[in-house]
């Protein structure tokens, strides 16, 4: 996928305030993917970030079509889908810096923020781990009665895991109401997917399933979010899942302290940025008419105001006591065993 | 308004990089996210951002320096803005080259605290922790208390027998005298303790007529000036009789019974303070005059408490004499690692009724031996006692 | 004195269930073959024509894949229970049942709640070999998150199951397969049983005997063999591992001097090594002799019933090994 292929906006018919809503979303992620950045480099988050940078269009445009009532799981990249579900990026932010205010009180991480109170169901740290997990959602929205959909996110090295066969299998043969998106940016760490897999076509193995599969450009925001809206209307009227597979690219390497460069090649990377899908966005709500420079620059300023007021509101929350390691395991306050 | 670079932590085991390059120069402008500079890591080279806009107003690390990371490396700032309070913390801060700990290091231990409420000193005997336990509470002395089952093993239930055994202390009453069991005395004492009780002791008693002997040495002591006494007769009478009976001459070191070839008798000697036996070595080998003779310098020796260790170390049989005192009969502890003991009493004028059935005054000497039951038993016992009877009895010519 | 009734093992676990599932529609039971055929071990005989397809669920041969469900339905407001054939099997799930059914309550800072129950069995004897007959509790025992039970017989499984059911929390219930066609008596109607509860099933005053699963009951045979040789044993049967009743088995083995357990996992690393390492700092001072283990060899099971039966922890092993304790 080299060239540009986008469709006018005005063919997609959505209104502004979603269009705009879409950019500021996009925004917020890369600022706040920066933002790690900046803290991680000041050593003040420990373990390992994995940034987003490059493929915001994907969770951008999946998550403009979950309600609050749907639920999602996503990967150890899931700050993007994090934000694109309106989590709250102070508590985000404290909790990737271990703070007591971070949404898992620090016990979590980057890699397993959740959100219960929204349906965000959470990061995972191992690799389609979240698919089961998603799968059983979708089971048990359909066992209710109700018309929630489930989207299960995971990447191109995910698909190769058990756990995707196993959880697809189930979600076609119950017809359960799950959406699966894969962001196939090519790569698992340094592993390039042409090299390790017969089909590097994620999107046609949903024909083993007996399910539609679809495969596009995941830099296209727009386009994300249209398929993706039709595989809800799918789930919802009980029709069954959809594979959705999103072409993109990460723009820096697997985690911070990666340089990302010797597994890949440096044309086929520059070629991809040039694509950015915050970049081209912009681009095109500006030559279509659709905002003008001032409305745009309004809106990044406000993203990066959001991003720094949340890594003030981390760096001045507190450490967790280290009594508190021993809490939260089991539910009802019990002795430890 | 200035802001510093500074070198970035991207990696969670990095501690420190090196300045691989500055791609822009003093002055130059930057711009937010523009590359300014590479770092290498021991691992790779990776590129930096500069996470602001301005002027590269100063460079405070050059090329090739390693610094540890989160240090500042460089300052952007606007073109008139006055930075040199920033230059001089960053100078500060590189002087100290160490960046603080994040997190104040609590450890955090799960594991229950275990406090011993008793503490032991080495023992060679298995005790349960159960009977260690009853032998506090009931103040017993676990070296004295003996193993209740084959395999040596000290029970609970052995500490409680022992201790009904002997549960009576008497109380300390007004105007008794109390000085401390140590010392001389202690060490006797627990001597003859773990003896009583670690050796099965059996006890052999004979009448000897001495009316022989004695008549024989009275004779023999007229014009002499080392007087040879009884006791020195016993001893050399012993001694011989111990080469012809070895199975008595034994003693137990290390698990194993030692057959020894000289004979080393102890003697007994009472002192204030306690039991003391010097040993006349190489007993079998001396003529009766030698064995008066050394005797005689050993007790004296002992009363003077003038022996030295290898004085009373090294016997293989005692003899304890109480016959000064009159006593007529008694038993005596084994002297480990000994296997037997001879406790001499008396003598006696006694009337004894001959084969002919004819009443004479004789004086009888009772002697009693103690064995240790482990290495002898009855018929060796009383084959020595016989033996050794014999030869009092009827003292042999050539004795001196 | 309640009223008793005789039934199979395999029956109080069904009643179990059915009880539950009648009381709350958010319960489900899904896995292989528990649907039509009632269960591989009957343990689901009749539920499947009550509740429907939905409530009883037949899944395929995708155990990681199915666990991993249960916790998404778990998180999303069902409470199911998940059925795995054997205890062998839970190492197809390791992740989903490892790495997030017990971790995720914590690692989401107690935002998570995860109300599920699975149910494995354990146990050798019916030559079953390597792979089918591990009692694996002691690997869910290690990590942290789970609670773990471990029932001896039919009345304790069924109040032990129905608490199970209604924790929120995971819970991995384990039940022996030689077990499930054996009568007991149980309690008539509906009742619980707490976790954290061992229960003295013979008391005495010579040797502690901890044993799990069914081997408590062999225990107790092996105990009323060994009276009539003046050995007086007391028995205690665990009943959940986690939580764990330290308490009982302190008092227990303060009084008698001597503790022996008994296990079906493999010795290495087997779970009464812990609770002996548990107790040791309240127990050491009141111990006559060292603590002994009966478990199975380090040896995966062997086929033939020639060399299977020699290695299975049972009755007579227990007599003779406490018989040697006592020889002096």
């Amino acid at each position: 996928m080299n060239k540009n292929v986008f469709k006018p906006i005005k063919t997609y018919g959505i209104n502004k305030e979603h269009l705009l809503k879409m950019y500021f979303d996009m925004l917020k992620i890369r600022d706040f993917e920066n933002a790690i950045t900046d803290v991680y480099s000041r050593g003040l988050m420990n373990g390992l970030a994995h940034l987003y940078i490059g493929e915001e269009a994907i969770a951008v445009g999946v998550c403009a079509n979950i309600t609050s009532k749907d639920y999602a799981l996503s990967t150890h990249r899931g700050h993007g889908h994090l934000v694109a579900q309106g989590a709250d990026l102070n508590k985000m932010m404290a909790e990737v810096l271990g703070r007591k205010d971070g949404y898992c009180k620090g016990k979590g991480g980057s890699m397993h923020i959740m959100d219960a109170s929204k349906g965000i169901l959470g990061a995972n740290g191992i690799v389609g781990a979240g698919i089961p997990i998603a799968t059983g959602a979708a089971f048990s929205a359909k066992y209710r009665g109700t018309d929630q959909v489930v989207v299960s996110f995971f990447g191109d090295a995910a698909s190769n895991q058990g756990t995707f066969h196993e959880s697809i299998n189930m979600a076609a043969a119950w017809k359960l109401p799950a959406v699966y998106v894969c962001e196939n940016n090519l790569f698992g760490i340094s592993v390039d997917l042409r090299k390790i897999t017969g089909n590097p076509n994620i999107a046609d193995r949903a024909v083993g399933y007996g399910i539609p599969g679809v495969s596009i450009d995941g830099n296209d925001v727009l386009e994300v979010y249209r398929v993706t809206k039709e595989a809800f209307i799918r789930a919802r009227k009980g029709e069954g899942p959809t594979l959705i597979e999103c072409k993109t690219y990460r723009h820096k390497g697997h985690h911070i302290g990666d340089p990302g460069k010797i597994y890949r090649l440096k044309q086929e990377l520059e070629d991809w940025k040039k694509r950015d899908p915050i970049k081209t966005f912009k681009e095109r709500l500006f030559k279509e008419n659709i905002a003008t420079k001032e409305e745009l620059k309004e809106i990044e300023k406000e993203s990066r105001q959001i991003v720094k007021h949340a890594v003030q509101f981390a760096e001045n929350s507190p450490y967790p006591d280290p009594e508190e390691a021993l809490e939260d395991l089991f539910f009802e306050l019990e002795e430890r065993k | 308004m200035a802001k510093y670079i500074i070198m970035p932590k991207l990696g969670f085991n990095m501690k420190t990089g090196v300045v691989a390059g500055w791609l822009k120069q003093e002055g130059d402008s930057v711009a937010e996210q523009e590359v300014i500079l590479e770092v290498e890591t021991d691992k790779t080279v990776m590129e930096v951002e500069a996470q602001a806009s301005g002027i590269l107003r100063k460079i405070l690390i050059p090329e090739g320096e390693e610094v540890p990371v989160t240090l500042p490396i460089g300052i952007i700032a606007d073109e008139k803005e006055d930075i040199s309070q920033l230059i001089e913390e960053a100078y500060q801060k590189l002087g100290k080259k160490t960046p603080e700990p994040l997190t104040a290091e609590k450890p955090l231990s799960s594991a229950k605290e275990v406090t011993p409420d008793i503490t032991h000193p080495e023992r060679s005997k298995r005790i349960s922790p159960r009977a260690r336990r009853k032998a506090k509470e009931l103040g017993v002395d676990l070296e004295l208390v003996p193993a209740g089952s084959p395999d040596g093993k000290i029970a609970e239930k052995d500490v409680i027998a022992y201790h009904q055994e002997h549960k009576t202390a008497p109380k300390v009453a007004e105007g008794d005298r109390k000085i401390p069991y140590t010392g001389m005395r202690k060490i006797i004492g627990d001597r003859l303790s773990k003896s009583k009780f670690t050796a099965p002791h059996l006890y052999f008693t004979l009448s000897i007529d001495m009316t022989q002997a004695m008549a024989l040495l009275k004779k023999q002591n007229q014009g002499r000036d080392q007087r040879i006494s009884i006791n020195d007769f016993l001893i050399f009478t012993t001694a011989k009789v111990l080469t012809e009976q070895p199975a008595i001459n034994c003693s137990l070191l290390d698990e194993a019974i030692v057959y020894h070839q000289a004979v080393h008798i102890g003697i007994a000697v009472a002192l204030e303070e306690g039991l003391i036996v010097p040993v006349l070595k190489q007993a079998h080998q001396k003529s009766l005059v030698q064995v008066a003779r050394e005797t005689k310098a050993l007790i004296r020796s002992a009363r003077e408490r003038s022996l030295i260790p290898e004085d009373y170390q090294g016997g293989t049989f005692t003899i304890s004499n109480l016959g000064m005192y009159g006593i007529e009969h008694f038993t005596a502890i084994i002297n480990p690692p000994e296997a037997a003991i001879l406790a001499v009493g008396a003598i006696k004028k006694m009337p004894v009724v001959s084969e002919e059935g004819q009443i004479t005054l004789r004086s009888i000497m009772q002697v009693t031996l103690s064995v240790d039951h482990r290495l002898i038993d009855g018929a060796i016992a009383s084959a020595f006692l016989r033996q050794l009877k014999d030869h009092l009895e009827f003292p042999g010519s050539g004795l001196f | 004195m309640a009223k008793m009734k005789k039934v199979t093992y395999a029956q109080a676990i069904c009643e179990a269930i059915d009880e539950e599932m009648s009381r709350d529609k958010n319960i489900l039971i899904l896995g292989e073959d528990v649907g039509i055929l009632g269960g591989n071990f009957k343990t689901a005989v009749g539920l499947y024509e009550k509740y429907g397809d939905f409530r009883v669920k037949d899944t395929p041969i995708s155990e990681n894949g199915f666990i991993g469900m249960s916790l998404g339905m778990a998180l999303t407001g069902l409470r199911p229970i998940v059925e795995i054939m054997f205890s062998d099997f839970l190492l197809l799930a390791a992740d989903q049942l490892l790495n997030q059914i017990a971790k995720i309550r914590y690692m989401s800072g107690g935002q998570a709640k995860v109300p599920l129950t699975i149910r494995t069995t354990i146990g050798a004897g019916r030559s079953s070999a390597a792979q089918h007959s591990q009692s694996l509790h002691a690997i869910v025992c290690h990590i942290p998150g789970l609670k773990v039970v471990v029932p001896s017989n039919a009345a304790d499984a069924k109040g032990l199951l129905k608490t199970a059911i209604r924790d929120d929390n995971p819970v991995v219930f384990i039940e022996h397969k030689m077990e499930y066609n054996n009568e007991y008596e149980i309690p008539e109607g509906e009742y619980t049983i707490p976790f954290g509860k061992a229960k003295v099933l013979r008391e005495g005053k010579d040797i502690t005997v901890i044993a799990t699963s069914n081997l408590a009951l062999k225990a107790v045979k092996a105990a009323e063999e060994l009276a009539k040789e003046g050995i007086d044993v007391e028995v205690i049967d665990p009943r959940t591992l986690i939580p764990f009743d330290r308490e009982t088995l302190i008092t227990s083995i303060k009084k008698t001097g001597r503790v022996f357990l008994a296990d079906e996992g493999y010795e290495r690393s087997n779970i009464v090594a812990e609770i002996v390492m548990d107790l040791m700092p309240d127990i050491f001072y009141f111990l006559e002799n060292p603590p002994e283990r009966l478990c199975l060899p380090n040896v995966p099971l062997p086929f033939s019933p020639a060399l299977e039966f020699p290695l299975i922890p049972d009755q007579e092993k227990i007599y003779k090994r406490i018989k040697a304790i006592f020889k002096n």
